[in-house]
């Protein structure tokens, strides 16, 4: 037996443990700049083979993301905070969100008015009493729920340095994006080198693709929606629009969530039941468009996931890490299931298992 | 005075670093940049004397090019030796391995990986042109080497 050999593999477990101890808070701030990376790299390679050096191409890039974000805060930002207030105020217990306030909707009104006649025509149906004890248990939900969306928003303003960190590692990451991979390859014995190339191609294409498409498919969800629901005349569209096209991501289920945004706005600002339909209406167009239009030519082909697991992935977000998980939660099961069968498809195929 | 006239020549006009690639026939015709683009895919790989690079029926993904040493084709047949080209005829014959490689002494090669290479030249159509044209040399020349022989 090679003592020495062991020694040195046992001192190198050592190192690299210590290594992953020490720089275990900085994972999650490398697994955002990759994909922030990912997102850009096309870019910038298009720009390399047109002469203009990386950093040059990643600076580039940078200035016209920080021109875009700039140009859309100053148009957008004013009028996205009046409308979260909006938002806040109507559900919020300061707001009166009570079963009193509730009942001061129109259609609300209605539809208590007619329960109350019910309850004259037919004795003990107590339809009224029902409705009250209903709507008392919603509100204390709604009521719970801006505290709950305060704490994530709090916890994303404590971010602010993670959010101006990722950019300063991604400049790195595009800029010596080729040195990288050949220090990666480097470290494969000949053996699996070629396994690794094809792996790691697999990656860069199934996580690159499915990034780039995610965000072009968030964005034109996004205007479409904030688009369609100014056009029916929901009130606060931009931020039910982008909301929505964030919990698009959320294969099955994200597309009723944004369409319930929609309509419970109309239903909390007190429009009729017509208006109501006309969101829902709205929504349901901009999901045609997406369905028929936007995923098949960007994304291709869908995330083929069974309902039932993609209800059991979202939920295990939720439970896992909050909002933030629930949507990430479906793309990241799906890409690492993709490259699980791409490695174990050639791992037998390099008779290696 | 030869020497002095190099160092001169050198200190005027760097010889680029990516030159190295030129030896290989399918990279003769491409300018300085285009090598640079090469340069960003290829892999510097180290095989001792009996090593395998790849056996019959592995995916075919990685294209040697050979700096030093000599690599043996399915124990015994053809040898390809010091600035040849390793897998590049099955770059369009198929997904995998037509032949065992074993390096017969030690070998110094880069490696390419096929999806790059293609993704590269889809992209630089012109680059493509110069590549396809220098494989098409190769190939006439093999022709004229075979019927030489009268096989």
């Amino acid at each position: 037996m090679n003592w020495s050999k062991i020694a040195f593999y046992l001192f190198l477990g050592i190192v690299l443990l210590a290594a992953l101890v020490f720089y275990r808070w900085i994972f999650i701030y490398l697994i955002a700049a990759m994909v922030f990376s990912y997102i850009l790299h096309p870019a910038v390679s298009f720009l390399e083979r047109r002469h203009i050096p990386r950093w040059l191409g990643v600076v580039m890039l940078y200035l016209t993301v920080a021109g875009l974000i700039a140009w859309f805060s100053s148009r957008y930002i004013p009028d996205l905070i009046d409308q979260g207030n909006n938002l806040f105020a109507l559900l919020s217990h300061e707001g009166g969100l009570e079963a009193s306030t509730i009942l001061k909707i129109p259609f609300v009104q209605n539809v208590y008015d007619y329960a109350l006649q019910l309850d004259a025509k037919i004795p003990g149906l107590d339809a009224g009493k029902q409705m009250l004890a209903a709507i008392d248990s919603a509100t204390d939900f709604l009521v719970k729920l801006p505290k709950f969306l305060l704490d994530n928003f709090s916890s994303i303003i404590g971010a602010v340095s993670f959010v101006f960190t990722i950019p300063l590692i991604s400049f790195f990451l595009l800029k010596d994006w080729h040195k990288i991979r050949k220090a990666i390859l480097g470290f494969c014995s000949n053996r699996y080198f070629e396994l690794a190339i094809i792996i790691l191609g697999k990656f860069d294409s199934t996580v690159g693709t499915y990034l780039r498409a995610m965000l072009f498919e968030v964005i034109a969800v996004g205007t479409m929606a904030s688009i369609a629901l100014s056009i029916v005349g929901v009130s606060n569209p931009v931020l039910i629009g982008i909301s929505a096209g964030v919990a698009n991501i959320i294969p099955y289920f994200g597309p009723f969530l944004g369409g319930a945004l929609a309509v419970f706005t109309v239903f909390f600002d007190g429009g009729p039941f017509l208006s109501m339909v006309y969101a829902a209406l709205a929504m349901y167009i901009v999901q045609v468009i997406d369905n028929n239009v936007v995923y098949p030519v960007v994304v291709g082909t869908t995330i083929d996931m069974h309902p039932l697991w993609v209800l059991l992935t979202v939920l295990a977000g939720g439970w896992y890490g909050g909002i933030l998980w629930m949507l990430i939660s479906v793309p990241m099961v799906f890409l690492v299931y993709q490259l699980v069968m791409v490695l174990y498809t050639n791992l037998k195929e390099f008779r290696i298992i | 005075m030869n020497k002095m006239w190099d160092w001169a020549r050198s200190m005027w006009h760097k010889p680029s670093i990516y030159m190295q690639y030129r030896r290989f026939s399918i990279f003769k015709g491409l300018n300085s940049f285009q090598l640079y683009l090469i340069h960003g895919l290829m892999h510097k790989r180290e095989f001792k004397a009996g090593e395998v690079l790849f056996e019959v029926g592995y995916p075919m993904e990685v294209v040697y090019f050979v700096e030093m040493g000599e690599i043996c084709l399915n124990d015994g047949g053809q040898i390809i030796g010091k600035n040849q080209v390793l897998g590049l005829w099955d770059l369009f014959v198929g997904a995998k391995r037509h032949s065992t490689a074993r390096a017969i002494s030690d070998v110094s090669a880069f490696a390419i990986s096929r999806s790059d290479l293609l993704e590269l030249i889809e992209a630089k159509p012109a680059m493509g042109i110069t590549i396809l044209k220098a494989i098409c040399t190769d190939i006439a020349s093999e022709a004229i080497r075979i019927r030489s022989l009268g096989v």
